[in-house]
């Protein structure tokens, strides 16, 4: 009966695991438990098939969009979890530390790493493919708030960086500047 | 015999039929048969026609369902990606407003 648990328990882990193992990093399976906890939340996931359909529908005609076209047509995935919170401590720095572990494997580099006095933790991480970038990660917790973007692909982070608060997109309340938020 | 028996024997009495008459009969058979192919057939056209109209149909509505769905599964996509490099590009944006300021304070 045990035998049979561990089976099923087993076969529901492996098949559950390739599902987060979708972009260059796992992200923690509690990760999404946190939405229930959290005031606000954004859950992106769109893999090379999904990101050539939203390819599809930007339009040519508003450079914005033309833009992060440009961007999206090397990419291989995107996926963005973050949270909100209305007071600290919500998150388990646990969730944090497993994926700072996949962080430091040889083919990832930091490039930055700040941490204020206000217990703000901002990192970002390059996958280097030869003398390219083959992939981005940003990582950054803070007592509220807790935002993990994973971007898999050829990508410019100066590119990427210069979007921030130039596009007609909804504001919401997570980021700092050009998110209206924080 | 009596004249009803007299009657009753020419009545029955065995007659040869003419000449045509197995002709006429055919035809007849033959006339008969068209005539129920032809009522048979017509509501067996109207059936393919209704039955490929019905294909169509369904056809062109799949179609047109397909290419709503993608639709709405694309304009989704499209949301999710702005909103995502929305974030990614602020949180960069914010990163490199830190380093310079952490620069900035090395300097002075």
């Amino acid at each position: 009966m045990r035998k049979r648990y561990l089976a099923i328990t087993g076969s529901i882990l492996a098949l559950a695991i390739p599902a987060w193992a979708a972009g260059s990093i796992q992200f923690p399976v509690d990760l999404d438990n946190l939405a229930a906890r959290a005031t606000e939340s954004v859950n992106v996931t769109l893999d090379a098939s999904m990101l050539h359909l939203a390819s599809d529908f930007l339009g040519n005609n508003d450079p914005d969009q033309a833009k992060v076209k440009q961007i999206v047509s090397k990419l291989n995935g995107v996926y963005v979890r973050s949270f909100e919170f209305d007071k600290p401590g919500q998150y388990s720095m646990r969730d944090v530390a497993k994926i700072r572990a996949q962080l430091r494997k040889p083919e990832w580099t930091q490039i930055v790493g700040v941490q204020s006095s206000k217990g703000e933790h901002t990192e970002i991480y390059v996958r280097k493919n030869g003398n390219q970038v083959g992939g981005l990660v940003v990582l950054d917790a803070e007592p509220k708030e807790l935002t993990i973007v994973d971007i898999d692909g050829a990508i410019n982070p100066k590119e990427l960086s210069e979007l921030g608060g130039h596009m007609g997109i909804p504001k919401i309340g997570i980021g700092h500047e050009g998110a209206g938020g924080h | 015999m009596t004249p009803f028996e007299a009657e009753l024997k020419r009545a029955l009495a065995r007659r040869e039929p003419s000449e045509d008459f197995s002709a006429r009969v055919l035809a007849r058979t033959q006339e008969k048969k068209v005539g129920q192919t032809i009522a048979f057939r017509l509501p067996g056209r109207l059936l393919t026609w209704a039955l490929a109209a019905a294909l169509l149909l369904a056809l062109g509505g799949g179609v047109a369902y397909q290419r709503h769905e993608r639709a709405v599964r694309g304009q989704t996509a499209k949301r999710q990606l702005l909103l995502a490099m929305q974030i990614a590009g602020s949180k960069l944006h914010y990163a490199r407003q830190q380093v310079m300021q952490v620069e900035g304070m090395e300097i002075e």
